[in-house]
Parts: C-alpha cells; sequence; structure tokens
C-alpha cells in the first residue's frame, strides 16, 4: 500500500550526484609533496613501517624473540656498521677474534648513554648478562643463545665467549645489528625502572642517535634526537616518527596520503607509488638473498642430470620484468649481488638451453618427470613460481605448483621438488644446506660444501680468504647443483620528495643509511 | 527473565568446548610441524626436540587440547608461541579496539539502513526507493575491501577528510576515536545497511499492507504512531535476525579492515597467529569472537521480546 503520494523517481539526479562525487575527487589535490628546498636540519622523518613486527612492539632487547624492528638500531646503535668496504667502527672501534668462540672488541672513547651515565664495558657485561639471564628462550638466533660469559678486560675492552664456535656469525650480522636483541642498554636506566617497580621497556635509554619520545601501541613511535651522540654529523633530521602500517596498500596510501615520507615497499606497490608522483629507490640487496632448492633424497631430481636439466631451462631474464616488474637484479649465485665477497669470477655452467635441458631429461630417462614447487602464497612467490612451471614444462618436466602461507613449516610435510627460499647468509645456509640444518628436510649433505661453509665462517680469515672461501662454495654448489639462484629483489625505499639522501634499503634502520637522509622544507 | 539469561549464559559453556576443540583440531590439520615455526630457522634438531616437550607437542592431540582447557578455565589462556608473552594481556589491550569498530559498523549499518529501508517502504516505486534499492546493490556487490581502498583513495589521500590509518582511544578523546572510525566503520557496515535496507523495504511494504494497518489508518491514526509503533515494530523482526547474524561476519570482516587501515585490534593479531601456527592465540581470539557472536545472539533474543510481547519469555 502506497502511503504517501508522489511523482516517479528520476536517476539522473542521482547519477549527477555520483559523478559530481568522482569529479570532486579527481580534482582534489594529491597533497603537498614538497622537496627541492633546503636542508630542514629540524625537521621531522615520518617513517611507515610494522612497528609489532607483525606480533607486538617492544624496546627492551630481551624481549626479543625474532621480529626485528626498524627503530631498534637508532635507539641502542650498533657496535660497528657496514660500509661499501665492509665492517667500520661504530660504538666499538676495534673488534677482534682471538678463536672461533671469542669476540673482542674495544669501546670507542667517550661515548654516553641518553641518561648521560657512560658507556663502557661494564655496561656492556651488563646488558648482554640480562641477556643470558633471560635464558634460551629469549631468542632464535642461534649466535645470541650461544653467549657464554662476558668479560671486562679494561673499562672499554670486552671479551665475549661463545658456546660455540660461531664467532664469524658475530662479525657477519650481530656486531653490526642491535635488533637481535644484543642491544647495549643503560644499566642506570634499567635499576632506576626496578627500583621504581616499572619496566625498562616504557622508557627505554641506549646510546643511540635518537632518544625515546613515546610509545603509542599498535600506532606509533617517536624518537627524537639526542643531542650528546658522539656523532652528530648522523642526525640530520631532528625527530623520526614510525607510523604503524602493515605492507602493501595500507604503506602506499601512508606515502600517498602524506601520513608518512618514506617507507621501505615492495615491486607490487611500483605502479601505485609513481601513479602518485612518489620516488622510488632501487638497492640490490646485501645480505638477502633468495634461492631454489631442489630436493635430491626423490625422485626426480635425485639424479645429478635431471636437476642440471632444470637449471638449463630457467631463462632468468623472464623473470625480472614479469614477475618483480623490473625491481630486481638478475642472479645466478647463492650470495646477494651486492655481498662483499660475491664470487663474480665464478662462471654459472647452466646456460639457458633449453635443446640441452631436454637432451639430458631424455638420456636420464625423466622426461615427463613429476615436479612440485613448494612456494609462498605472496604475489610474488606465484608470479616466479607460474614462470618457472612453463619454462620447467617446455623441456619435458610436468609441473604443479603448491602454495603455502609458511613454506617453512611445510617443509617436512609437503613432498616438494623444488623449493623457494629466502633469508640472509649464514643463517641460510646453516639452516637448509648444512647437515642437521632444520630447514634441511631431504638430508642434503656434500662434506665439500660443509668444508667451504666453515671456512666463510672463519672470523680469523682476510677479505682474500673470504674471496677465495666463497668462490669455492660456489663451485662446489654449481658441481652439484643442488641449490640455485634466479634473481634478487631489489631492496625498495618509496618517499615522497622532501627526503633526500637515501642511499640504501631503510628496513634495517641501520644508522649508517639514516646518517644521511634528510628533509627539506 | 532472569533465568531464561542464567540458561541462554549456561548453554554457551558446551558450545564454547566445542568451538575450541575444533578449531583446536582444524589447526593439527594443517600440515607442517609446529614446533618448527617456534624453534625458527636456526635451531637445531635438540631443540626442537625441547620445544615439542615444552608445548606438549610430543603428545596426542587430544591431550594437547586437555592442557589447553586446564589452563583456560582459570583464564590462564598461554603465552604465545612466537614471542612467549601472555595471551590474555594481548586480547585485553586489543579486544576493545576491534569491539569499538564492530560497534561504530552496526551503527552505521542501523543509521543507514533504518531510516532509508523504512523511508523506501512507505514509498515503493519513488525516487526514495528506487535510491535505496541502487545503493543496497552497490553495498551488496561490492567486497568491503575494495570499497575501503576506494573510500581511503577519494576520502583520505585525495580530500584529505578524513584520516586514512590510525586510532585513537575513546577514553582518551571520543571525537577523535569517532574521526578516525569513519572510514573502517562505514566499510565494514556498509553490507549490513545494504542487507537492512532491503529486508527493510520489503517488510515494510508487507506490513504496511496487512489489515491491522489498514485498521489503524482507519482510526485516524497519525503516520508516526501508524507507521512507527504499528508497522515498524513487526517489520523489524526479520532485520533484526539478519542483525544479529551479521554481527558474526562484521567480527571476522574485522581482520581484513584493521589490517587496511593499520588498527591495533585483534585482526593482525590473529592473522599473524594463523600463518604462524601459534595455536594458544588462535584458539583465545577464536574462543572470544565466538562468545562475542553468543552473547549478540542472546541480546537479540532479548530485543524480539520487547519488539513483540508474544514472543516475550515469562
Amino acid at each position: 500500500m502506497q502511503v504517501f503520494g508522489g511523482r516517479s523517481p528520476s536517476m539522473r539526479r542521482l547519477m549527477a550526484l555520483f559523478a559530481g562525487l568522482l569529479v570532486m575527487a579527481a580534482c582534489g589535490s594529491p597533497g603537498a609533496r614538497g622537496g627541492g628546498g633546503e636542508k630542514d636540519s629540524n625537521g621531522s622523518l615520518r617513517i611507515a613501517t610494522d612497528i609489532e613486527g607483525g606480533l607486538y612492539t617492544y624496546f627492551d632487547p630481551v624481549r626479543y624473540s625474532s621480529w626485528p624492528l626498524m627503530f631498534t638500531n637508532l635507539l641502542y646503535d650498533t657496535l660497528l656498521y657496514y660500509g661499501p668496504d665492509g665492517l667500520e667502527p661504530g660504538l666499538a672501534t676495534e673488534w677482534s677474534f682471538p678463536d672461533q668462540s671469542t669476540v673482542e672488541f674495544t669501546l670507542r672513547q667517550g661515548v654516553k648513554f641518553q641518561d648521560g651515565s657512560p658507556l663502557n664495558a661494564e655496561a656492556v657485561k651488563f646488558s648482554w648478562d640480562r641477556v643470558i639471564a633471560a635464558g634460551p628462550e629469549m631468542t632464535k638466533v642461534a649466535a645470541v643463545k650461544a653467549l657464554e660469559s662476558i668479560e671486562v678486560v679494561d673499562d672499554l675492552t670486552v671479551r665475549v665467549r661463545l658456546s660455540k664456535p660461531i664467532a664469524g656469525d658475530w662479525r657477519d650480522r650481530l656486531l653490526f645489528s642491535s635488533q637481535a636483541g644484543v642491544g647495549i642498554v643503560s644499566p642506570t636506566a634499567v635499576r632506576a625502572a626496578e627500583a621504581a617497580g616499572k619496566k625498562f621497556d616504557e622508557a627505554p635509554v641506549g646510546a643511540g642517535p635518537y632518544k625515546f619520545v613515546q610509545f603509542v601501541p599498535g600506532q606509533r613511535v617517536v624518537l627524537e634526537r639526542w643531542e650528546g651522540y658522539w656523532n652528530p654529523a648522523a642526525q640530520q633530521v631532528a625527530r623520526m616518527e614510525f607510523v604503524h602500517t602493515v605492507p602493501g596498500a595500507p604503506t602506499l596510501t601512508a606515502l600517498a596520503g602524506g601520513v608518512a615520507d618514506i617507507a621501505s615497499v615492495t615491486a607490487a606497490d611500483l605502479n601505485g607509488l609513481q601513479a602518485q608522483g612518489l620516488v622510488v629507490d632501487q638497492y640490490p640487496p646485501v645480505f638477502e638473498t633468495t634461492w631454489y632448492q631442489f630436493c635430491v633424497a626423490r625422485a626426480p631430481f635425485d639424479n645429478l642430470a635431471v636437476r642440471q636439466a632444470a637449471l638449463h631451462a630457467i631463462d632468468r631474464n623472464a623473470y625480472t620484468q614479469a614477475a618483480y616488474q623490473g625491481a630486481a637484479t638478475i642472479n645466478d649465485k647463492f650470495p646477494a649481488p651486492k655481498f662483499p665477497y660475491y664470487p663474480d669470477s665464478i662462471d654459472n655452467p647452466y646456460p639457458f638451453d633449453p635443446g640441452q635441458a631436454r637432451q639430458l631429461l631424455q638420456r636420464a630417462g625423466a622426461t615427463g618427470a613429476a615436479v612440485t614447487l613448494l612456494t609462498g602464497s605472496d604475489p610474488l612467490s606465484a608470479a616466479v613460481a607460474q614462470i618457472m612451471q612453463q619454462q620447467l614444462n617446455a623441456v619435458g618436466f610436468t609441473t604443479q605448483i603448491r602454495q603455502s602461507q609458511n613454506t617453512f613449516n611445510d617443509l617436512p610435510g609437503v613432498n616438494w621438488s623444488i623449493y623457494f627460499g629466502a633469508g640472509s647468509y649464514p643463517a641460510t645456509s646453516s639452516a637448509f644446506f648444512m647437515p642437521g640444518g632444520v630447514g634441511n628436510a631431504c638430508g642434503y649433505d656434500n662434506p665439500e660444501l660443509t668444508t667451504a661453509f666453515d671456512r666463510t665462517r672463519n672470523p680469523q680469515a682476510t677479505a682474500a680468504d673470504l674471496d677465495q672461501a666463497w668462490a669455492d662454495y660456489q663451485r662446489v654448489v654449481y658441481a652439484d647443483a643442488a641449490q640455485f639462484s634466479i634473481a634478487n629483489p631489489n631492496d625498495l625505499v618509496g618517499r615522497s620528495e622532501k627526503v633526500q639522501g637515501v642511499s640504501g634499503d631503510i628496513t634495517s634502520g641501520n644508522p649508517w643509511v639514516f646518517a644521511d637522509i634528510y628533509v627539506t622544507d | 527473565m532472569p533465568g531464561f539469561i542464567a540458561r541462554r549464559l549456561l548453554a554457551m559453556v558446551p558450545l564454547a568446548l566445542i568451538v575450541s576443540f575444533a578449531v583446536f583440531m582444524l589447526m593439527a590439520l594443517v600440515p607442517g610441524d609446529p614446533a618448527l615455526a617456534i624453534a625458527g630457522q636456526e635451531a637445531t634438531p635438540e631443540a626442537i626436540e625441547q620445544v615439542r616437550v615444552q608445548y606438549h607437542l610430543d603428545q596426542p592431540l587430544v591431550v594437547q587440547y586437555l592442557y589447553w582447557l586446564r589452563d583456560a578455565v582459570s583464564l590462564d589462556l598461554g603465552t604465545s608461541r612466537a614471542t612467549s608473552q601472555p595471551v590474555l594481556d594481548e586480547i585485553v589491550a586489543r579486544w576493545p579496539v576491534t569491539a569499538g569498530l564492530v560497534a561504530a559498523s552496526a551503527l552505521v549499518a542501523v543509521v543507514i539502513g533504518v531510516p532509508i529501508g523504512v523511508l523506501a517502504g512507505i514509498r515503493p516505486g519513488h525516487l526514495a526507493d528506487n535510491s535505496s534499492r541502487l545503493l543496497a546493490g552497490i553495498g551488496l556487490a561490492v567486497p568491503n575491501f575494495v570499497g575501503a581502498i576506494v573510500l581511503v583513495v577519494i576520502l583520505g589521500v585525495q580530500l584529505r577528510w578524513l584520516p586514512i590509518l590510525g586510532y585513537a582511544k575513546f577514553t582518551e578523546s571520543p571525537a577523535d576515536w569517532a574521526l578516525h572510525m569513519v572510514l573502517p566503520a562505514f566499510t565494514l557496515g556498509s553490507t549490513l545497511a545494504a542487507i537492512m535496507i532491503r529486508q527493510l523495504r520489503a517488510a515494510m511494504i508487507d506490513t504496511l499492507d496487512s489489515n491491522y494497518v489498514r485498521a489503524a489508518w482507519a482510526r485516524g491514526g497519525s503516520p508516526k504512531r501508524v507507521i512507527g509503533q504499528h508497522a515498524l515494530k513487526n517489520a523489524a523482526m526479520p532485520a533484526l535476525t539478519v542483525f544479529g547474524f551479521s554481527i558474526a561476519a562484521m567480527i571476522g570482516g574485522t581482520v581484513i579492515i584493521e589490517q587496511i587501515f593499520s588498527l591495533p585490534g585483534l585482526g593482525p593479531f590473529i592473522l599473524s597467529a594463523i600463518v604462524g601456527r601459534d595455536v594458544p592465540v588462535v584458539q583465545a581470539v577464536t574462543l572470544m569472537f565466538v562468545l562475542t557472536q553468543l552473547v549478540v545472539a542472546l541480546l537479540v533474543d532479548l530485543a524480539y521480546g520487547w519488539l513483540n510481547p508474544k514472543v516475550r519469555v515469562s
């Protein structure tokens, strides 16, 4: 029953209103992005990042489990820095490895914590004794679990003893990071917090270039320039605000909407960023590597000739544009392209040659062999998997793709032939290619590779030794053909034009990267 | 009434047990080794074995579940296997955000859906009705995450009218909270609003055509009395049912919406837990969601009694 009388409605009024909204949106300014002005030494830098690492935010190093957070290195600084030629002094000016289980370093003189107390050997011992006291559950990093004792040699010299001969891991990872739970905390601040019945987490104090100001759970972390820092030239901005976003569209909209000035982004964000007039810088990775592993314990890749056939089927050029949208560096070796000891003198013995691949496969009697690719479910991994599937099928394999939210978890339970992996050296090699490694689900064991790898981890090796060790490692990798690389996604940084001085990936919050970043007015 | 409420609350217990057991078994069916996820890539085989013993992963599944149940009864929801932090602490911190989002979304759905649906039902075939059907169609057809991104781009990025991410506590600043909630709540509530528009429209048309309404008009009743008191109360019953069911969908929808708008709620928390096979977190959060839905269902049943005395429980 019609209660109220009235004329028939017109849809045109509605559509006109909708079109008007769209016109307003199109005319709307994308927002000031600035750029090109003078350096603003009192400026703020807003960084879009996941401040929870997917789970929770922490500031006290002993609360670290396995989630590195970008602001940690800026809060606590690092003992050493990683420059273009390798390790450089940071909070420590000298370092040595008397044996494979010992690390010694001398601290920089005159450095203070953000509360004015001195950073000395006692403070390091205090910090790392807390890590030991927190127990092995505190961390998943083997090199931190191996902390056995910390000895104060003199006011500025520390000797660290490890329970295993893995001082090489400290050289290759921990000495230039505070993210793995080894940040040096102010004993004064810890004791004061305990005396007041509070947690150190609520007011953390380190010796880094930026001090803690504010933490809003799930929202942001604010750090401010600390005026007593030992290297004022490395503090180009006055304030850093870490705005919580998850990777993908939220980060992209934070940059586009002016909520953040800079963020680590992915290849999937490239088109969106460029459409919004934002700048994207690319950097080949130094430590993060992607690789693919054959399961040599079962058919078809228990046969060397079949593995070689698969390698000849891989055309690396096809991946860079199709999967990575050009934001990748082709790589046919295990280490990342910018790794200091990258074995570029070793030639790849498996160039793209589908004819050779088919021949090898036929001779091995494996034409039509079933192959399962175990890959992540993210768009990038899926794209790579599809290309690989096409290339393998073109030479005679029968390939299926098995996607997983957590491929590492699925390693023991899934009947995979090729596993898509990613990670940083040395953890990756230890876990996946060494006997007993938890990721070595197919029981790969090559004594030659193990020997070469051990040489790469020798902390007393010279640069020439390491060059040779990595070259030998790569030779064995090629000879055994049990693992291979295709391309490494570049580290991508999206930023507004007002942010200048970016020289590398910002994901790790490395102080030597942030030392040159500034904002313009 | 108190007896009815008490019986319904008691009935939640076996349901919670069934759901928690089902979730536990589903997680156990996912291929892979949870001990690997907990121990990490750099663990030794001995460390992995230690993890299995510590978290009872070497026990039969039923025994593992009983360990969890024993602790849950004393409100110890366990510690996260990924972070070693108490699960209950995280839920207490995050629950208000998710609950606030669901409440705001429900409010949006009611504020939009009820007036438009009623108006459309009063004037079928007119502009209000045609507009409502267009709106409802869009609301139903467009997935909420697509709508979220479009709204963020237009209203947040281009026009800068609303904040595109972040959260403000209601207790600290209701106005800021509301401002941050507009986009997420509208995104999450739009689908329910669309459903309510269609439900109410159809129910109003049907109800307004009934004999008792004609009688009310014949007795000289005012539009406010006839529509508001007589027609709407009866037309609202099916819409209320749909509303109650949709709360469950909205709770599930918070997982995506909280990710998009960077809201520190339970959504990102349970998402990370599922990927990382963090069973205590998945169990606890799922239980929280289920209990919430049961409470909402109880409230809906009580609301039936208010709307229609004939179904009121004595």
